[in-house]
C-alpha cells in the first residue's frame, strides 16, 4: 500500500550521506548514475514501506553489494595520448618560455629559494661537521672518558674531566673490565727549539711556540684511536723523551718529514727529545691535537713537575690536563662500569674527600666534543655544545622552509594567472593528466636551476662561513655524495609542492569556469579571520620570523656593548700581558729592572694569571680554627706585590704586601670575607691564614674584582700571596703615547734577558675580548640571518604585492577615472599588507621576547629587556614592509586607466 | 549456429525483459524477479547480469527517462534483441525435449 509522497525535495528522505559518496567514489563514471538512480528509487519506496531506518540500513546494504571489480573497472578513454618524446620536449619548450616572459617573478622566486638553499645548506653542513667529530676511530661508541663529580657539604656539585695520576694505574689493576685504559697529559704549549742532528747543539735559533699543542700519551692511545703513523710505530713512544711529530710539523722543522726520525728538539729549554715517528696529519674534526705527540713515559720519569703538577702518588692534586679514556669490551653496558668506578671511588677517596664526595663516571667519547661542562685540549677546537647544534640546524631548517613556502607561495600565485591559457588549451583537447605534466614540468625547471644556483651560492660562501663558523675550509668535506641524494629528495619534494597545487586546480577548472568565475576564498573558517587566505598567512609567518630575529639581534649587540663596557673591578687598558718561564726565575728581578727603565711603563708585577682569566686554581684553607679546613674552596692566585696597582685594584682594608717580604703574606677579597661571615673587613687585618702548609697573616682585603669571564658566574672568594714558582705571567701597566713603541721595546728587554724564551704578548683587552667570542659569534649569525630572512621575506611580499596589484589592474583603472589620487591608491593598496605585518609583529614580539630571556639567563650580569628594543624592531619591520609594497603599488597607480580598462 | 551458454540468472533475467512490454531497467527487472522467483537479489547483481546480456547481443539498451525519486538521474533501459529470442527458443526447445525425453510412468512416480 503506497501513499503518494507529496514531499518537496528538501523534505524527500535521503539515503545515508556517507554510502552515497562511497558508491561515487568506487563506481565507473559510465555506470554510476544509472545504478545510483536505481538506488534511491529502490530507498525511496522502501521507506515508505518499511520505514526510513530500515530503508537507510538495505540502501548501505545494497552499496556494499555493488563494491564489486565490474563496476569498479573504468572505462578506457577513447581520446588517450599518450606522450611522446615530442611532447616531453615541447613540455620544456613552453616551460622556458614561461619563464622567460615573466622574467622579473622567475628572477624574483629563483633568487629567493636558492639563497635560502644556499643558507640552509651552509648550516646543515656546519652542523654535520660538528656532530663527526672523533668518530672515525674503530668502535667509537665503546671508548669513554673518565670525569670525576665532587659534591660538597653544601651541596654543590664540582664537575672535572681530570683525574689525580695515580689513578690510571689503580684502574688497571682494581678494574680489569676496562680493555685498555690510556691515561693521557694535554697540553704542553711548549717552546720547541730544533736542535736537528746534534743533540748537545747549543747554538740553534729555529724557535717554536706552539700553543694548544705538546699531547702526552703512550703506546697504547694508538689501540683505540685510530691516528695512522706515516714512519714509525706507536710502540716507540715506550720510552721517555721521544716526540713523533705530524707531517706538516715535521715538515715545519725539518722540511723533509723523512728526515724528521733520528733528529733531536729541544722542549721548553729543559729537555731533549728524539723524534721517533711521524704521524698522518689528524683529520679536522677531532678534539685531540696531534701535532706534537711526546711518550708519557717522559711524565712518569720526570721528578721535576715539567709536564703538569703532581705526582703518581699523589691522590690531591687534580688538573683538567690529566685525563683518562677507557675502552669497554664489546656489548658491555655503561651501567655497570659506572657501578664499577663508583665501588672503585668510593675504595680509594674514602678519607680523602675533605672538600667533598667525590664519584667517578663515565662520558662517551662522542660527548668530548659537546658537553660543555668538562675543558678540552685545545682552544683552538672549542666545545660546541649540542643546544648550540639544534639552534643552527633550527635556522637552517627555517630557513629553507621560509624559501620554499615563498616559492610555492609565488608560484601558484603565478599559476592562476595562467587560468585562461589552461581553458584554451582544454578547449583544443588537452588531457588533465597532461596539464598536469606540463605544469609540473615548469615547475621542475625552475626548482632545477634555483637548486643548482643554491649549490654554487654556498660553494662560493664557503670560505667566508668558515671563518664564522671556525670550521675549516675545505670543501670536500661537505661536498659529498650523498648530498646530491638529499638534493635530489629536495628538487622532488619542491616540484610536487609548488606544481602539484597549482596544476591540479587548474586542470580541474572547466573551460567555463576560467573565463567567468573568481577564485578567491578565505582558508580559515573562522568569522574573524575571513579574509585572511592562505598565502597572506605564509607571509605573516615570515614576516614574524624576521621579527624574531631582528630582536635576537638587537638585545644581542646591547648584551655585547653591556658587558664590553661592564666595570670589570680592574684595569682594561693599558695593561700588556706575556707570557713567562719558571725555569728563569731567577732572572725576574733583572727583567723588572730593565722594563723599568724603559720610557712609558710605569709600573711591572709577575704573577701565575692576569685578574680575570681562565685558570682555575682552587685550594682548601683554614682561617677560625687553623687546624681545621673550612667546607668550601678557595681561589687563589700568586702575584707579586706590585699586582695590585698595575691592575688597578682598590683596597677596602690594609695594604698589599710589600714587594719583598720574606714571610707568607695574604690578600683576600671581599666575597672571601662575606663567606667566613666576617662583617667588618678591617677585623679581618693581622689575623693568620693557612692555605694548604702555608700558615700566613692577611695584610689587606682587595675590592671584588671578576676573576672569570662574566658568563662563567658571580665572584668567587679569592686568596692572593706571593710564590714565584709559579710566575708563568708578566703584565705592565703602559702610559705611553705610543704604544706599539713601547711593546717593541719590552719584547727586546724580554729576549735580551730570556734568550731561550720565545716572547708572546697581548694587551689586556685583546685577550677579554676572546672571552666573548661564543657571544659575538651568535650575533654575527644572528646579524647574517636576520639580514636573510628579511630578504627572502621582501622577495616575497615584493611578489605578492606585484600579484595583487596584477589583479586589481581594472578596479584601481576605474578608481583613477572616478578621480582617486595616486597617492589614495598607494594607500589603498598598501593598507592589505600593513595589516599583514601588524599581525607578524604581534605574533613575533612574544616569541621573541621568551627566546632571549632564556638566553639572557646564561649571564650572570644580563641587561634588562626593554620596550622600546620592540618599537624599533617593529616600526623597521614596518619600514621595510612598505618601502617593498610602495614599489609596487606606485607603479600600479601610475598605469594610465585607458591601458588598463581597454579590453573588457 | 554457435552455441551460448547462459547462466541460471541470465536466463531468468532475459525471460523478465522478454516478458515486459516496455523497455525495463533495474528496478521493476529487480521486482519481477522477486515475484516470480521468490528469492531475492541485489541491484548489483542484476545491473552486471543486464550489462553482459547487452555484451552478448541479446539485449539493446537506451538512455532513459529522469525522474525525481531518482534524484534527478537517468535510467538504462533494455530491450530484447532478435539474437536474444532466437537463444530463449533455443532453450526452451532443448528442455522441452528433456521433458519429453521423460518415460510416463517415471513421471506419475514422482507425483507429476
Amino acid at each position: 500500500m503506497t501513499r503518494k509522497q507529496s514531499t518537496s525535495p528538501l523534505e524527500r528522505p535521503s539515503p545515508p550521506r556517507w554510502a552515497d559518496a562511497l558508491l561515487e567514489w568506487f563506481v565507473a563514471p559510465h555506470l554510476l548514475e544509472y545504478v545510483q538512480g536505481d538506488l534511491h528509487e529502490t530507498f525511496q519506496k522502501r521507506v515508505v514501506q518499511v520505514g526510513l531506518n530500515r530503508a537507510r540500513r538495505e540502501y548501505v546494504w545494497a552499496v556494499l553489494n555493488c563494491l564489486t571489480p565490474f563496476f569498479a573497472k573504468r572505462n578506457p578513454n577513447p581520446y588517450s595520448n599518450r606522450t611522446t618524446t615530442n611532447m616531453i620536449w615541447n613540455n620544456f619548450t613552453i616551460a622556458w618560455r614561461g619563464l622567460k616572459r615573466n622574467r622579473s617573478f622567475t628572477a624574483l622566486n629563483v633568487l629567493g629559494l636558492s639563497v635560502g638553499v644556499a643558507a640552509a645548506l651552509l648550516l646543515f653542513m656546519t652542523v654535520r661537521y660538528e656532530l663527526s667529530f672523533d668518530q672515525f676511530h674503530t668502535q667509537p661508541d665503546r671508548v669513554y672518558r673518565v670525569v670525576r663529580e665532587t659534591v660538597d657539604a653544601n651541596g654543590n656539585k664540582d664537575l672535572t674531566p681530570g683525574n689525580p695520576l695515580p689513578v690510571a694505574a689503580a684502574l688497571k689493576t682494581d678494574i680489569p673490565q676496562f680493555e685498555t685504559v690510556v691515561p693521557v697529559f694535554g697540553t704542553l704549549d711548549p717552546q720547541v727549539t730544533v736542535l736537528g742532528s746534534d743533540p748537545k747543539a747549543t747554538n740553534a735559533t729555529a724557535k717554536f711556540l706552539e700553543d694548544d699543542e705538546g699531547l702526552l700519551v703512550g703506546p697504547e692511545f694508538f689501540q683505540i684511536f685510530n691516528f695512522r703513523w706515516l714512519i714509525g710505530q706507536p710502540d716507540a713512544l715506550a720510552q721517555p723523551n721521544v716526540v713523533a711529530l705530524s707531517k706538516t710539523f715535521a715538515e715545519k722543522y725539518f722540511s723533509d718529514a723523512r728526515q724528521a726520525v733520528g733528529k733531536f728538539l729541544r722542549i721548553n729549554n729543559h729537555t731533549t727529545m728524539r723524534v721517533v715517528g711521524v704521524l698522518a696529519d689528524a683529520p679536522p674534526n677531532t678534539s685531540f691535537p696531534m701535532n706534537l705527540v711526546i711518550s708519557y713515559a717522559t711524565k712518569q720519569a720526570d721528578k721535576a713537575k715539567r709536564y703538569g703538577f703532581g705526582s703518581f702518588d699523589d691522590w690531591y692534586s687534580t688538573s683538567s690536563n690529566d685525563q683518562i679514556f677507557v675502552r669497554l669490551p664489546r656489548n658491555y653496558a655503561v651501567a655497570s662500569a659506572n657501578a664499577l668506578l663508583a665501588r672503585f671511588s668510593r675504595k680509594h677517596y674514602n678519607g680523602r674527600d675533605d672538600n667533598g664526595k667525590k664519584t667517578n663516571f663515565l662520558s662517551p667519547l662522542v660527548d668530548l666534543h659537546h658537553d660543555v661542562r668538562f675543558d678540552t685540549f685545545s682552544n683552538k677546537v672549542a666545545v660546541v655544545s649540542h643546544q648550540r647544534i639544534w639552534n643552527l640546524a633550527t635556522v637552517g631548517g627555517l630557513l629553507l622552509l621560509m624559501a620554499c613556502v615563498n616559492f610555492v607561495n609565488l608560484a601558484s600565485a603565478l599559476a592562476t594567472q595562467r587560468a585562461k591559457e589552461v581553458g584554451v588549451r582544454k578547449v583544443l583537447g588537452s588531457q588533465k593528466g597532461q596539464l598536469v605534466v606540463q605544469f609540473l614540468t615548469e615547475t621542475f625547471v625552475m626548482v632545477l636551476v634555483s637548486l643548482l644556483l643554491g649549490v654554487g651560492l654556498a660553494y662560493v660562501a664557503l670560505p667566508f662561513v668558515s671563518a664564522l663558523f671556525v670550521i675549516p675550509p675545505q670543501a670536500s668535506l661537505y661536498f659529498r655524495p650523498d648530498l646530491t641524494l638529499a638534493l635530489l629528495g629536495l628538487l622532488v619534494l619542491l616540484t610536487l609542492l609548488a606544481g602539484l597545487y597549482p596544476a591540479l586546480i587548474l586542470s580541474s577548472f572547466s573551460p567555463l569556469d576560467v573565463f567567468g568565475k573568481q577564485l578567491s576564498r578565505g582558508w580559515l573558517g573562522h568569522p574573524l579571520l575571513r579574509g585572511l587566505s592562505l598565502r597572506q598567512s605564509l607571509i605573516v609567518f615570515q614576516f614574524a620570523t624576521a621579527l624574531v630575529l631582528i630582536i635576537s639581534t638587537l638585545i644581542n649587540l646591547r648584551q655585547m656593548d653591556y658587558l664590553s663596557r661592564m666595570d670589570l673591578g680592574f684595569d682594561k687598558e693599558g695593561v700588556f700581558n706575556f707570557s713567562m718561564d719558571t725555569e728563569y726565575r731567577t732572572r725576574n728581578t733583572t727583567l723588572r729592572h730593565e722594563l723599568l727603565r724603559i720610557p712609558g711603563v710605569s709600573v711591572v708585577t709577575f704573577s701565575s694569571d692576569v685578574p680575570s682569566s681562565n685558570n682555575k686554581w682552587r685550594s682548601t684553607f683554614a682561617f677560625t680554627n687553623l687546624s681545621k679546613d673550612e667546607d668550601f674552596t678557595v681561589s687563589m692566585k700568586m702575584a707579586d706585590g706590585n699586582y695590585f696597582k698595575t691592575h688597578g685594584l682598590s683596597f677596602v682594608a690594609g695594604v698589599p704586601y710589600a714587594a719583598n717580604d720574606t714571610l707568607p703574606k695574604f690578600v683576600a677579597n671581599e666575597t672571601l670575607l662575606r663567606k667566613l661571615g666576617v662583617k667588618n673587613p678591617a677585623l679581618a687585618i693581622g689575623r693568620n691564614l693557612r692555605l694548604g702548609n702555608t700558615t700566613g697573616s692577611v695584610v689587606g682585603i682587595v675590592k671584588d674584582f671578576h676573576t672569570n669571564s662574566a658568563r662563567d658566574g658571580s665572584v668567587q672568594p679569592l686568596l692572593l700571596m706571593a710564590d714565584d714558582k709559579f710566575y708563568y705571567a708578566g703584565s705592565v701597566k703602559i702610559r705611553s703615547q705610543n704604544l706599539s713603541q713601547t711593546v717593541e721595546r719590552i719584547k727586546a728587554t724580554y729576549s735580551r734577558v730570556f734568550p731561550e724564551v720565545a716572547f708572546v704578548g697581548r694587551f689586556y683587552d685583546e685577550s677579554l675580548n676572546a672571552y666573548y667570542k661564543g657571544e659575538r659569534q651568535m650575533g654575527w649569525l644572528c646579524r647574517t640571518f636576520a639580514g636573510l630572512t628579511i630578504f627572502i621575506a621582501c622577495l616575497g611580499l615584493l611578489g605578492l604585492a606585484a600579484f595583487t596589484a596584477e589583479q586589481r589592474r581594472k578596479e584601481i583603472g576605474v578608481r583613477k577615472v572616478l578621480g582617486a589620487s595616486v597617492a589614495g591608491i598607494v594607500a589603498l593598496l598598501n593598507q592589505d599588507f600593513l595589516k599583514l605585518v601588524v599581525i607578524a609583529i604581534l605574533i613575533g614580539s612574544p616569541i621573541a621576547w621568551y627566546l632571549m630571556s632564556q638566553w639572557l639567563q646564561d649571564f650572570t650580569y644580563r641587561i634588562d629587556i626593554e620596550w622600546w628594543v620592540f618599537a624599533v624592531a617593529g616600526l623597521l619591520a614596518v619600514g621595510i614592509a612598505l618601502l617593498t609594497v610602495s614599489f609596487q603599488s606606485i607603479k600600479a597607480a601610475l598605469i594610465n586607466p585607458v591601458k588598463s580598462l581597454r579590453s573588457e | 549456429m554457435k552455441k551460448t551458454v547462459l547462466g541460471e540468472l541470465e536466463e531468468l533475467v532475459l525471460l523478465v525483459v522478454a516478458a515486459s512490454t516496455d523497455d525495463v531497467y533495474g528496478v521493476p527487472v529487480l521486482e519481477q524477479l522477486q515475484l516470480q522467483t521468490g528469492r531475492s537479489f541485489t541491484i548489483s547483481a542484476v545491473h552486471t547480469t543486464l550489462y553482459r546480456l547487452e555484451e552478448k547481443g541479446f539485449l539493446i539498451s537506451s538512455v532513459g527517462g529522469a525522474t525525481a525519486e531518482r534524484g534527478g538521474r537517468s535510467k538504462r533501459l533494455f530491450s530484447l534483441t532478435t539474437e536474444g529470442g532466437r537463444v530463449l527458443r533455443q532453450m526452451q526447445q532443448m528442455r522441452a525435449r528433456l521433458w519429453e525425453s521423460i518415460p510416463e510412468g517415471k513421471l506419475h512416480l514422482f507425483g507429476l
